[in-house]
């Protein structure tokens, strides 16, 4: 009969909790999805970087498990509430406090169990999906295939499951053991707390604001610029601060508004202001500390999601800038045969580009340029117009051009700021006997490869090459087939051969110029391996972190149309038409959800702008981060909206109208 | 004999500053096979003695003693088994479970503490029979009126043949015929089946059914009146009298 009724209490539910069976479901899904991919060897063979696949998805696994945990605890809770009277009367009947508890968390282990073995389907599907995406970001063949390897995924995802269960039910267990049958029968008439301190309320959400504020100016502080060092310790301190910060402001922004609107005869007697922010101000403070957590996982979501947008543009950004064409081999013009021989044993050469590095007599740029912005060669690196127009011109870009009497500067992101300081004397610079004008600075699309140890070229008409000296030569491939890692080891191999020399005594090996291989294939497989990575398991982490969110927000809200019809039904007998309280109802649902997110939305941009000083560098744009803010809040906000008008329908289907 | 003995009960809340006396000092005895009722206004305390003899609220001082037992001295087991076989409950709001039929509503208790499978058949059926609700046994609690509801929790009441059976406002939730019903059903239970009801009301509609009325007032035992060979009717006007008295709830 226990188990009887555990199932039938189950089934009753997953009807009446339909968005968390679901979202369990999903994230446990998600997990086993991650499991089997990260633990096939089809992916992880990709190269040689994604090994660490397999241990980021482990460390993300066990932060999902604690939010999962947090989830399930919480929809225990919650359920074992409003079914509190039930419990109260099996306890009346002469049953046992035992078995109820026996019962109860049968009951939930049933559920989680449906959910997990139906995510088993869900995670295969999944994981296929998931695997010819990333497959696809490495350029690889895919064919449908189911994964092969079950058991290690299986075990992990059963361990995962155990632990949350065990944990939770544990918890579930004591709490129940606690309970007294008094308690039981009136615990809907201890529900919401109404008790307004004013002063108190008033003061924690100053101090809210001056944490969250201190908070952000520490860590704004401690991410000035490219190569400051931010202190741990400060960063640590922000983000403490950050953390009480969000809990205490929760905590108290209800009533602080509430304190507010009712000192305000305007505010207060316009239209429903009144019934919205008293029902606001009760549900805030019955769950303040969920909501704090709730703001602090939607903090994190944002910010990991912004993050992660940031790094892949970043990672593009770094494959233009380090190697934008298909092979790039900095060393003396006779070797450059022996190279293109060895490209041409895989692959079709498309095009073979050959210039030439110059340096003037004096040094106008590095000899005034400040000691943090000077690269380590001493002398300013020349490109001919034609040979700087040709490489722009494989990079797909526009070609410039220049009068007789004029030079261009193209310099990268992070000498730009040490140029423009001291771009006053470089108005007019002399090559020979001749005097060159500025044309124009340019920071954007600047390629390493283009000047070896500086961070900039001077672009001159190639008429007066010939009053400059030669310094290096560079081959440029351009090739039909994308290049790899293979290529580059064996590029480097060739010019080790060259250059350096193992001291057979000691077994260390001198090189005695300074020469360079730049093979996209090889950074291009670095970086996927390090963006997807970090990508999935971003997106992963913000997925769970969203929908948990949306879960607890939606069950309260559907909970209160549950509980409160009868004030819905109350304000329509005191005249207002159904139309106005559906209206009233979007309204109360979208402050309910809304709250938690405005502030992380705060703090994620400011920590964003701050991230920013260190990045923008790697950026395409200064305002770059303005469009990651805004896909990563959007991507946020679409998840968030189907919970939002999950629980709306769901309240129009309780009121019944 | 008496089934029920309470003996100087106090219940105090609060703290020392600020002590709410609930019951000051209550002495009463129940007989078997009697039908008492409680009255009182509200926050005279009587919700609060059904409570204490319900073994859901604790003691300040004093004794319960049912059936020779005093509850005040027995552990969270002890009382849970001592529910289970000595009192039978029909409250306003206690629910029926939805998942349940009105049959397996009714066997609840002794299908949980595993009785006889063939013998609770017949338990139910017996007892539904006498409360009339034999042809809605396989129904479910939406299924059925309020009244019928109502008629079920006193069939889940009396299915053990308790000791006492402890009633809190039963009529709260039900229009007056289907109250009416209720309280001859609680009438026939006292007379025809021999169960002792300790019936807890503010309406003296409902008081008059019973044989014996208590009055409290501010936690104490105000007045007690009998009904012994006098008519119902008779026995409500008494009440009434009573209770205009006491200045509280006439209704």
């Amino acid at each position: 009969m226990l188990f009887k009724l555990a199932i039938s209490n189950a089934k009753r539910s997953i009807k009446d909790y339909l968005i968390y069976v679901v979202t369990i479901t999903i994230a446990f899904s998600l997990m086993f999805s991650f499991n089997l991919i990260s633990n096939s060897k089809d992916i992880l063979e990709l190269a040689d970087m994604m090994k660490n696949f397999r241990i980021a998805v482990v460390f993300v696994s066990l932060i999902v498990c604690f939010v999962l945990g947090f989830l399930i605890n919480y929809m225990i809770k919650f359920i074992f509430k409003r079914r509190s009277k039930e419990f109260g009367l099996y306890l009346l009947l002469g049953i046992k406090k035992k078995d109820i508890s026996k019962m109860f968390i049968l009951e939930n282990l049933i559920l989680g169990f449906i959910s997990l073995v139906l995510s088993f389907f869900v995670g295969i599907l999944l994981s296929t999906i998931i695997s010819s995406i990333i497959l696809n970001i490495f350029n690889a063949p895919y064919l449908v295939k189911l994964p092969t390897d079950y058991l290690v995924p299986f075990s992990l995802s059963l361990g995962y499951f155990l632990l949350i269960y065990i944990v939770v039910l544990f918890l579930t267990k004591r709490r129940i053991k606690r309970l007294k049958i008094h308690d039981l029968l009136y615990y809907d008439s201890i529900n919401e707390k109404n008790r307004t301190t004013k002063n108190k309320s008033i003061i924690s959400f100053i101090n809210s604001l001056i944490l969250i504020i201190g908070g952000l100016f520490i860590f704004n502080n401690e991410f000035k610029g490219v190569g400051i060092e931010p202190d741990t310790l400060l960063v640590l301190l922000s983000i403490v601060l950050l953390i009480v910060g969000i809990y205490l402001f929760v905590s108290s922004f209800a009533d602080a508004i509430l304190i507010l609107i009712l000192k305000h005869k305007k505010l207060k007697y316009n239209k429903d202001n009144l019934f919205i922010i008293r029902q606001f101000n009760a549900k805030v403070k019955t769950m303040k500390l969920s909501l704090g957590t709730l703001s602090l996982l939607i903090t994190l979501t944002l910010v990991s999601l912004t993050f992660s947008l940031m790094f892949n543009s970043i990672f593009e950004i770094q494959i233009d800038t380090s190697a934008p064409y298909d092979v790039t081999i900095i060393d003396d013009e006779e070797n450059f045969d022996k190279y293109i021989n060895h490209i041409k044993k895989d692959y079709t050469i498309e095009e073979v580009f050959i210039y030439h590095e110059y340096f003037n007599d004096i040094n106008y740029i590095n000899d005034t340029l400040s000691e943090d912005y000077r690269g380590w060669r001493g002398t300013d690196t020349y490109l001919k117009l034609s040979d700087y127009n040709k490489l722009l011109e494989l990079k797909g870009r526009n070609p410039i051009t220049l009068n007789n009497d004029e030079y261009y500067i193209h310099t990268s992101n992070s000498s730009y700021n040490g140029i423009m300081d001291i771009i006053d004397t470089l108005d007019t610079i002399k090559v020979g006997d001749k005097a060159l004008k500025l044309k124009d600075i340019t920071d954007s699309y600047y390629t390493s490869s283009w000047s070896f140890g500086n961070g900039f070229v001077i672009v001159v008409p190639d008429s007066i090459i010939n009053n400059l000296k030669e310094e290096s030569d560079t081959l440029v491939v351009d090739t039909k087939e994308e290049t790899d890692e293979k290529l580059n080891n064996e590029l480097i191999n060739i010019l080790n051969n060259d250059i350096c020399e193992t001291d057979p005594d000691t077994g260390v090996v001198y090189c005695y110029a300074s020469a360079n291989v730049f093979v996209k294939g090889y950074y291009m497989a670095t970086n996927k391996s390090v963006m997807t990575i970090m990508d999935f398991t971003l997106f992963y982490l913000a997925f769970i972190f969203t929908v948990v969110t949306g879960t607890i927000i939606s069950v309260q809200s559907i909970n209160d149309a549950i509980n409160y019809k009868k004030y819905y039904d109350t304000l329509n007998k005191l005249g207002l038409s159904k139309r106005k309280i559906l209206k009233t109802v979007r309204k109360q649902l979208l402050i309910y959800f809304l709250f938690p997110v405005t502030l992380p939305f705060i703090i994620n941009f400011f920590i964003t702008v701050s991230l920013n000083h260190v990045f923008a560098p790697f950026l395409a744009t200064n305002n770059a981060y303005l469009t990651f803010i805004l896909l990563s809040s959007s991507l946020f906000l679409i998840i968030y909206l189907i919970y939002y008008l999950i629980a709306y329908f769901s309240f129009k289907r309780c009121l019944e109208y | 004999m008496e089934v029920l003995k309470v003996n100087n009960l106090k219940k105090y809340y609060g703290n020392n500053n600020n002590i709410t006396k609930a019951l000051n000092n209550i002495s009463f005895t129940v007989n078997n096979n009697e039908f008492l009722a409680i009255m009182g206004a509200s926050g005279s305390g009587k919700t609060t003695l059904l409570n204490t003899i319900s073994t859901i609220d604790s003691v300040t001082s004093g004794n319960i003693i049912i059936n020779g037992i005093d509850i005040t001295n027995l552990n969270e087991e002890e009382l849970s088994d001592f529910r289970k076989d000595n009192l039978g409950f029909v409250f306003q709001d206690f629910n029926l479970l939805d998942t349940l039929t009105i049959k397996e509503n009714i066997a609840l208790s002794l299908i949980i503490n595993k009785k006889d499978k063939n013998k609770i058949d017949d338990l139910v059926l017996d007892i539904s029979k006498k409360l009339g609700i034999s042809d809605i046994l396989n129904k479910y609690p939406y299924e059925v009126s309020g009244g019928q509801k109502q008629r079920v929790t006193s069939a889940r009441a009396l299915i053990n043949n308790p000791k006492l059976i402890l009633a809190d406002e039963p009529t709260g939730a039900l229009d007056s015929k289907n109250a009416r019903i209720l309280l001859e059903t609680f009438k026939e239970m006292n007379e025809d089946l021999n169960a002792t009801i300790l019936m807890v009301t503010h309406d003296a509609f409902s008081a008059s059914f019973a044989n014996r009325v208590l009055f409290i007032k501010d936690g104490k035992i105000f007045n007690e009146i009998i009904k012994g060979k006098k008519k119902r009717e008779e026995f409500y006007d008494e009440i009434i009298d009573v209770l205009t008295l006491l200045g509280g709830d006439t209704k």
